[in-house]
Order: C-alpha cells, then structure tokens, then sequence
C-alpha cells in the first residue's frame, strides 16, 4: 500500500487485456493482486482477437497486455517488473525484483529460464506428436523442474519462496504453470512433477499455491478447464501439421 | 478508477513494548506504511486524559485504521490477517493454524502478561526486586520448556516450517524480553536458533524496537 503525500493523486487507470488460459497472463494477474491494485480485466478471444488488443500489441499481438494510463505494456515479465517499478513494496516487504543487482540479475536469469527453456520445452510438448519429438520434450521438462528444485535445495534462502518469505520474480514466473500440470502429465501420460525426484519443488508448489494472491490469479484457469482446452489446441496444432 | 486507496494507518506504539513489537512485525511484514505515535509508558504517557480517549484501557499497541480503533495486540494482529490476507500469518492447513494459535495464545496469555510491568511492581513491592527478577525468569523460562518441546517437531527455519507466521511475530518480542531479564538462552537451542533467524529478516529489524522513532536504551 502506498504512503499518501500531500499532493492529491492522479487518478489511475489500469486495464488488463487477457485470456483466461495463458499463464502469462496469470504472472501479471499475481502482481496486480500482490501490489493490490484496482485493475479492469478483459477477456479476449484469442481466435478471434479485439481490434483493441491488435492496435495494443500490432508487434506481437499477443496478451498479456496491460494498459496503464492509456499506454500499452507488453510481454509478461515486463509487465511485472514495471508494476513493481511502478507501485514499488514499502522497504519492509521484499520487492518482486530484488533490490540488489547481483540478486536481481540472478532472478532474471532464472526469470528467462523459465520462458527459454522449461516453456519451449512445454511448448514442443503441446505441439508434438506421440513419438521421438514428444519424448525429448517430456525429457527436456523434467530436466527443467530437476534444475529448479536442485536451486531450491542449494539457494540459502531466506523462506520457503525464490523470493524468500515474499513471492518473487521467479515464483511469478514459475506459479501459473501449476494449472497446467495436469495438462501436461494428461497429454505427455508421464508424472511431470513428482515428490521423489522433487521434494523440494513440490514443497514451493504448495506453499505458492497458499498465498491468496497466488490463488485467486490462478482461480481463472483450473486444471480440468486446462485440460479441455489444450486437447482442443492440440487437435488444431497436429491438424496444421 | 484509483489504483490506491489513501487509507491512514495509525498505531501507537511503545519502542520497549513487546506487544507494540508484535503488532510493527506484522504491519511490516504486510507491507502496510503507518504513522508511528509514541506512548511513553515510563513517563506514564498511555494515563493522559488525550490517549484515553483512544483507548481506556491505557495500553499499547492501538491501531487507528481511517479511524477505526482496536486495541489489543491479538485482536490487532487478526484485524490485519483478515484485512490483508496477503501475506498470510497463517499456514494453510487447519490443524498447522491450531498450532500456530496454540504458540501464540500460550505466549501472549501465559507467559508475557505474568512478566508484565504491573505484575513485576507488584511483586517488588510484596517482596522486593529480587523476587522481581526471578519471578520474570519463571514464567518466561517455564513457557520456553513447553515451547521448545512443542516446537521440536515443527520448526524448520521459523516456529513452522520455513515460513514466517504469527507464532513467530509473537515469539521474537518475547525473546527480547527473555533477554531483558537474563533469561539464558542456551537453555533453549531450537527458540534461540529460530529467534536468530527471524531477527535478521528484513520486516523484522524494522519493527525492532532500536528502529524506532521513540527509543531509547532502557535502563540497566
């Protein structure tokens, strides 16, 4: 929350152009909720998109995209960082981006890891058939996470978060996949995240999945919803093939 | 539509106090900015006419939310829990919460009030200060065996688990109470490794009471 000055505010507003599947959308839902921000929320059609959201994002026309003041913002952890830029934590909370270059450079790289990696790798999952480019996906996925939880056991950190006893970047980045386990493990039929192999990343999921902003960001999409709708995606991806 | 709602949070606070300590814990954790007003309980200040008004039960810590007052610092610390649920002081899981409440409860009703500054006047007055200080030492040390028992269990890098929560928002401010009346700690490994911790969180070194606005040392 933030201090008030004497001055009177500027009346803000901000719009959140998005759908209701995309875990990207989900991270920038996390931090409008963390930073409790009054956003308005819109749902796009992604098959059949807003000129709105095509004159937002003409680059990429993709969503998220949050409108602050009139000015479009895109590309999720942008959008995160920038909320946090924006409306920054009183001293006392830790912010989502570190304060400390080192630590912030850390999180971005792990932020980046993220997208790069354990998303492409579940991208080519979606999009692959039954087969060799399925398997090296499902392999490439489960590598990712034996990487995260490796950091969780090794990073001293100070909670039970990335970001310590306060949701961070890379728990932003990281969370919304949550939904999309089931998906994955349905159409991959493999346990992608598995107390054996992954004590300690299974640990952070329930703990993330705890924090109220967290849950009602990820509320939008749940696994069974997820589900439904990536064999629908699916279906369209192979039949292009 | 606005982004941020101007809400005006006040708390009076004394820096030595451990219930005001509780209470800047949580707000600092939260990340809720407040006015800091000091009440002056050496000086007698939590009896004028003014900070009646506030509160007729003369105590510290009191929280003035856009004018809403509640005193108490358990009624305040849920207050905040519900108003601003992120992040939690609680775990998740039903019995953990029972847990958590039982450590607090157990602190804030059956150790701390039987050292507080009005039960130890009395105590030197019936039978000198001596008695004052060893009486302090029972119940703080008699409440640290059963804590440290329960916790042994539980505790991870805090009370409960890694996370932070409201047992220890509550415990560290009776560690430095414990401390005040050279309570020896070694006799309790896992609250002193826990409390060591806790301290060294960020949220937690701004609520301490050398941080704030009012302290001063106390008296040897």
């Amino acid at each position: 929350m933030e201090t008030t000055g004497e001055m009177s505010e500027v009346p803000q507003t901000l719009k959140l152009l998005s759908a209701w599947p995309s875990m990207f959308c989900m991270r920038v839902l996390i931090a409008l909720k963390l930073k409790r921000l009054d956003y308005e929320y819109q749902e796009e059609d992604l098959l059949n998109k807003s000129q709105f959201l095509l004159s937002s994002n003409p680059v990429h026309k993709k969503v998220p995209v949050l409108i602050h003041n009139d000015k479009p913002l895109c590309e999720s952890l942008i959008i995160v960082q920038y909320i946090d830029e924006v409306w920054p934590s009183p001293p006392t909370r830790s912010p989502i981006v570190p304060a400390d270059p080192y630590d912030r450079a850390i999180a971005r790289f792990w932020a980046d890891y993220v997208d790069n990696k354990f998303h492409e790798a579940a991208a080519r999952l979606m999009r692959s058939p039954e087969g060799e480019l399925q398997e090296q996906a499902k392999k490439d996925m489960l590598g990712c996470l034996a990487v995260f939880d490796e950091l969780l056991r090794d990073l001293s950190l100070k909670g039970p978060f990335f970001g310590g006893q306060h949701i961070g970047l890379v728990d932003i980045a990281l969370a919304p996949y949550l939904c999309w386990l089931h998906a994955f493990e349905t159409i991959g039929a493999f346990k992608l995240l598995d107390e054996g192999r992954c004590p300690h990343l299974c640990k952070w999921a329930n703990d993330v999945l705890e924090n109220p902003c967290v849950k009602e960001a990820l509320a939008i999409a749940p696994a069974y919803k997820v589900l439904e709708f990536t064999k629908v995606y699916r279906s369209m991806a192979l039949g292009h093939e | 539509m606005a982004t941020s709602n101007k809400e005006i949070v006040k708390l009076y606070s004394f820096c030595h106090s451990s219930c005001s300590f509780r209470v800047r814990i949580a707000l600092a954790y939260k990340g809720i900015s407040y006015e800091y007003i000091a009440i002056n309980l050496s000086q007698g200040e939590q009896f004028s006419d003014d900070f009646k008004k506030i509160n007729a039960f003369s105590t510290v810590p009191v929280l003035v939310d856009n004018g809403f007052i509640v005193s108490d610092s358990l009624a305040i610390l849920e207050y905040l829990e519900e108003k601003y649920p992120e992040p939690s002081l609680f775990p998740a899981d039903s019995k953990k919460r029972a847990l958590v409440r039982q450590v607090v409860n157990n602190i804030v009703s059956s150790i701390q009030p039987l050292q507080n500054l009005n039960v130890l006047k009395k105590i030197e007055a019936l039978a000198g200060s001596d008695e004052r200080l060893k009486w302090a030492q029972y119940f703080i040390e008699n409440g640290f065996i059963a804590l440290e028992a329960l916790l042994t269990t539980e505790a991870g890098k805090c009370c409960f688990g890694d996370k932070f929560s409201m047992a220890d928002a509550v415990l560290i401010p009776q560690v430095y109470n414990a401390r005040r009346f050279k309570v020896d700690m070694e006799k309790f490994p896992l609250l002193k490794r826990i409390a060591g911790f806790i301290e060294e969180l960020p949220f937690v070194q701004a609520a301490k009471p050398e941080k704030q606005p009012d302290f001063v040392p106390l008296r040897p």
